[in-house]
């Protein structure tokens, strides 16, 4: 419970360095996707514990939600849909294979921007004024980001292996 | 298997109850009472890490730029002779421009009714901002926010109990109309264009005319004919002008005045009715 809430708090404070601190840093208006860096992660890292990844994607998600102006509840549905996909790929693919962790993050994050497009759309009853960011949810962008937060995650698992204590992660 | 399947549907089951919760959340306008003590809590550490981030791309982009710190050097010793003999002219223009204010003088307050209001949270990914006032203060939906410089910020598309959200000029969804400031300022051949959004802090004039000239730094203000905002608000200064034989119409590209590291205090308009 205690390293539950260590997590949330984690994702509390990633959630607003992305939002501040990064908006200085964003490459065409897209800043790296910390939270959803996180999550991946924590499921890369603990993929026996599969129960405990969907609640800190249920949490990180509505931390999310509370600091975006997209209709509320887009990021947790976003982030839930892409962690049961990465479970899904999870049972189908060699973990230990070099190619994993690229393509399974591409497609995380494929299914995070789609389903987000999606449930703006559902939720602000298909207002498609809603979605009028045209660099944000293009496939130009969708790279970018790709990029932008795999170099990301690159570095916080290097930190993470090298620094933390496993036990305190896991 | 079968403890598979009804695993799966126990958490289908609870997806699907998740995303009627929220529909009804987001129909009822409910966001709001989650979103906002997260805001008052975050408000200070959100301020802090603006400034971490400024100074920090300050320094990045000087670093950045360290090989050019030589031929920045040569260039900055031949502008200071140059300079040195702008200030005696820039002396002339300040008493000018003091002179000008004095009877220009703002006057915001005598023009239109305005309330204080403090910048609680930016989101620049998708142009919006969160101001501390909401309904309960009078806010209501399309009340323009400006500066106490008379720079237009944006307007209110949500006006929740104690906060609202407001939209960007930036933003792609934002469209109104506009006037260089000659023009609108008593000049000849008075006209109005209509600006929208570009994000990424742009404002851009799709349907400016050939015929009419337009160049870098020329300043817009709004020109009020549709109702969006009042008149005369100022909107941002000319970047880039882009011409094309094809097309009849010009594209300007505008950079707003209003910035990420804008005063907290702004200003609403509450006695202006927009369309």
């Amino acid at each position: 419970m205690r390293k539950f809430l260590f997590l949330l708090v984690i994702s509390y404070f990633l959630a607003l360095i992305e939002k501040t601190f990064f908006a200085y840093f964003t490459i065409r208006g897209i800043a790296p996707d910390l939270v959803l860096g996180l999550v991946y992660l924590y499921y890369f890292l603990t993929s026996k514990r599969e129960n405990i990844t969907v609640y800190l994607a249920f949490f990180a998600g509505f931390i999310l939600d509370v600091f975006s102006s997209l209709p509320f509840g887009v990021w947790t549905t976003s982030l839930l849909v892409s962690v049961l996909v990465l479970s899904v790929l999870n049972s189908h693919f060699d973990k230990t294979n070099p190619f994993f962790i690229p393509i399974s993050f591409f497609i995380f994050l494929g299914v995070y921007k789609v389903s987000s497009v999606m449930l703006t759309l559902f939720f602000s009853l298909f207002n498609l004024s809603s979605v009028a960011l045209p660099f944000y949810f293009s496939l130009l962008g969708f790279i970018v980001e790709y990029i932008y937060s795999f170099v990301f995650l690159f570095i916080c698992s290097l930190i993470i292996k090298k620094y933390v204590r496993r036990k305190i992660f896991l | 298997m079968k403890h598979m399947n009804s695993l799966f549907k126990k958490w289908a089951l609870g997806f699907i109850v998740l995303l009627i919760v929220l529909f009804l959340i987001n129909l009822a306008h409910g966001s709001s009472l989650l979103r906002e003590p997260f805001y008052i809590i975050s408000s200070p550490i959100e301020k802090l890490l603006i400034i971490a981030g400024e100074k920090s791309s300050d320094f990045l982009g000087s670093l950045f730029n360290f090989r050019d710190l030589a031929l920045e050097e040569k260039k900055l010793a031949s502008e200071n002779q140059k300079l040195l003999s702008e200030i005696a002219q820039m002396k002339y223009l300040k008493d000018e421009n003091e002179t000008l204010k004095a009877a220009l003088s703002l006057k915001l307050q005598e023009k239109f009714k305005l309330l204080l209001c403090e910048a609680l949270s930016w989101d620049f990914q998708h142009n919006t901002l969160f101001i501390s006032k909401g309904s309960n203060d009078g806010v209501l939906e399309n009340m323009p926010l400006i500066t106490g410089n008379k720079v237009l910020v944006g307007k209110v598309v949500h006006a929740y109990r104690n906060s609202s959200q407001v939209q960007l000029i930036s933003s792609p969804k934002a469209k109104f109309d506009v006037s260089p400031l000659s023009i609108a300022n008593g000049g000849e051949n008075k006209f109005y264009t209509l600006a929208q959004g570009g994000g990424e802090n742009k404002i851009i004039l799709n349907f400016y005319p050939l015929n009419k000239e337009v160049k870098a730094n020329d300043v817009f203000v709004t020109s009020c004919v549709n109702k969006n905002f009042p008149k005369s608000l100022l909107v941002g200064r000319v970047e880039n002008v882009v011409k094309n034989d094809i097309n009849p119409y010009q594209k300007v590209i505008i950079k707003p005045f209003f910035k990420k590291d804008m005063p907290e205090f702004l200003f609403l308009i509450t006695n202006f009715n927009s369309l």
